[in-house]
């Protein structure tokens, strides 16, 4: 299986890069952090969850983190092997270019889920050796569904990398997604929520800005936590089912991918 | 059934934006051939090569190697190539070995990496970072990646670049010992001296266009210009002169005070000496001299002497 080759050539590559270490410090240093403000504060600060719940606590930050490191992690997979010309010796194997797609996401989900759990337990171990308690399953659970947000950003920004030949574009549009989910999204579903009223046109129904906001891939994220730390949902319509945002996550998972992909397999290699 | 050609390229063209890059290339490549692709930089020899790795697509005609269409059998045929591209990169953070082991994995084939690797001179390097090596040990590098699972049809777009005269001199020879092997060989070039050394055929391209194709002896009797003979005479004059450059097959006559140099096309030199002494010129000595590749080369390539 040729996907393997490319799986394992990318893990080394990638791996050995001070830019995957940078990360693996960087989680280390994001859980002790987080571990270490919320055993002073007792909270995190933007956290909105119930004291004395270091897991609930974890979810807003995490949000924010993991599809930051998500994107920095992929998006100069296929569009920097292009610009570098590595991919000319890749693409002179018997590789088809979809094979190369999926070999790098999966490498590197791989190679950010490694460090990822590295930083997880090192702040487990920090709170559980300053005598914190904290309930394993619940943090697993949260940590898990973080790592899947992040694989989802990794799709997002690899879906991107391979969908443009331009870098600029690229790293405009990963980032951007970014801050789009992180700190956009109410913003916008607001404004076209009052351009369609200012427009005459009957705002959009409860639901549907329900459906809107949970179209987030951040905001899906945040709902399948609120399962494993039992936190409540605050919303009556079917958007707000865990059913749907996992659905969501699927989506924004395979769908830019899926773009980003057939592009790729057309492009022109000059 | 009639044997399949190693490369056939079928009236194909390829425009990049308002750069016509190839311009109806028909050609065709035997199986068990060398075949040298020269022409000067820039006058399409890759973008003929990127067609036949799948690269891009041509705009017009087909291509196909080995019996697969070069576009949509792309993988199963780079099954069955050994290929060094051009204006490639090595991973800076795999070692030798590690890059071998990706082409072999990449081909599902079980080989000898080691043995590839000294074979292109790289074992003291197998277990470094190609990141540190030279640009020359990374034409090596990619070359034994090339003839890993040995390919059918090695495939190689300036493969000398960066090689010193030295490993120039191997790479050829590892050439000749595949194509002994049966292995199809489709190089490009812009030197000649390579080209000469190892093909059975010879294309050369030029702005976009296949203007010539035949072996070096063909291309050599072929081209208008054949060798330059030089007569050292007791003296030149003008009836001489006149006498030889009347002759056929004389290109040109540059007359000195004891000497005249003589550009044949085919002409003979008994004819352009007994038609010197004809007109009493006394010959004390002459040598000729074969026209060299390069001047070859310049004949087909430059377009003031070729212009039409």
């Amino acid at each position: 299986m040729t996907l393997s080759a490319v799986f394992r050539a990318d893990l080394r590559q990638t791996g050995r890069s001070w830019r995957l270490r940078g990360l693996g410090a960087a989680f280390v240093f994001f859980f002790l952090g987080t571990a270490a403000i919320f055993t002073t504060l007792g909270r995190l600060p933007g956290g909105a969850s119930e004291p004395g719940n270091y897991a609930a606590a974890l979810v807003s930050p995490l949000g924010l983190f993991c599809p930051l490191v998500g994107v920095l992690v992929g998006y100069r997979a296929i569009i920097g092997e292009r610009v570098s010309g590595t991919i000319r010796l890749l693409l002179s194997l018997p590789q088809g270019r979809v094979e190369v797609v999926l070999g790098k996401l999966f490498s590197r989900i791989t190679l950010v889920s490694i460090t990822a759990t590295l930083g997880a337990t090192v702040g487990y171990a920090f709170l559980f050796f300053i005598g914190g308690s904290i309930g394993v399953l619940e943090y697993v659970s949260v940590t898990a569904l973080a790592m899947l947000l992040q694989a989802t950003f990794i799709a997002i920004s690899i879906g991107l990398s391979a969908g443009s030949d331009s870098e600029p574009v690229v790293v405009a549009a990963s980032l951007g997604s970014v801050l789009l989910f992180t700190t956009l999204w109410g913003t916008v579903v607001r404004v076209v929520e009052g351009l369609l009223a200012a427009a005459g046109i009957d705002p959009l129904g409860k639901a549907l800005t329900e459906f809107a906001f949970g179209i987030n891939p951040i905001v899906s994220f945040s709902r399948l936590t609120s399962l494993a730390v039992g936190a409540e949902s605050r919303l009556e319509t079917v958007w707000g089912e865990p059913w749907f945002a996992a659905l969501v996550l699927l989506c924004w998972f395979t769908v830019p991918l899926g773009i980003g992909s057939r592009r790729f397999k057309r492009a022109a290699l000059s | 059934m009639p044997s399949t050609l190693a490369i056939d390229y079928r009236d194909v063209s390829k425009q990049f934006g308002d750069v016509t890059a190839l311009r109806n290339l028909d050609l065709t490549v035997e199986q068990g051939e060398i075949y040298g692709f020269l022409g000067p930089n820039g006058a399409g020899k890759s973008t003929a090569i990127n067609i036949l790795l799948g690269f891009f697509p041509p705009t017009d005609g087909r291509a196909t190697a080995l019996g697969y269409d070069t576009q949509t059998e792309s993988t199963a045929l780079r099954k069955r190539l050994g290929v060094l591209p051009d204006g490639f990169q090595v991973y800076d953070r795999l070692t030798g070995t590690e890059h071998l082991e990706l082409a072999a994995e990449s081909k599902a084939v079980d080989s000898d990496l080691d043995r590839l690797l000294a074979r292109v001179g790289l074992e003291e390097a197998a277990d470094r970072n190609a990141g540190g090596y030279s640009k020359g040990m990374t034409q090596r590098l990619v070359f034994a990646m090339a003839l890993v699972g040995d390919p059918d049809l090695l495939i190689l777009d300036e493969p000398s670049s960066g090689l010193d005269p030295n490993g120039a001199r191997e790479m050829r020879e590892i050439i000749l010992q595949e194509n002994d092997r049966g292995t199809t060989v489709f190089f490009s070039s812009h030197i000649l001296s390579q080209v000469e050394a190892v093909c059975d055929q010879v294309g050369i391209l030029r702005d976009g266009r296949l203007i010539a194709e035949d072996s070096i002896q063909g291309l050599r009797k072929a081209v208008d210009t054949g060798s330059v003979l030089t007569v050292d005479v007791d003296s030149v004059t003008d009836e001489s002169v006149t006498a030889v450059a009347a002759l056929d097959g004389v290109s040109d006559v540059e007359p000195g005070r004891r000497r005249m140099t003589v550009s044949l096309n085919g002409g003979s030199k008994t004819a352009v000496l007994e038609a010197l002494e004809s007109t009493g010129v006394e010959v004390h000595d002459f040598s000729t001299e074969e026209q060299s590749l390069e001047d070859l080369f310049t004949a087909y390539t430059d377009t003031e002497v070729r212009s039409q």
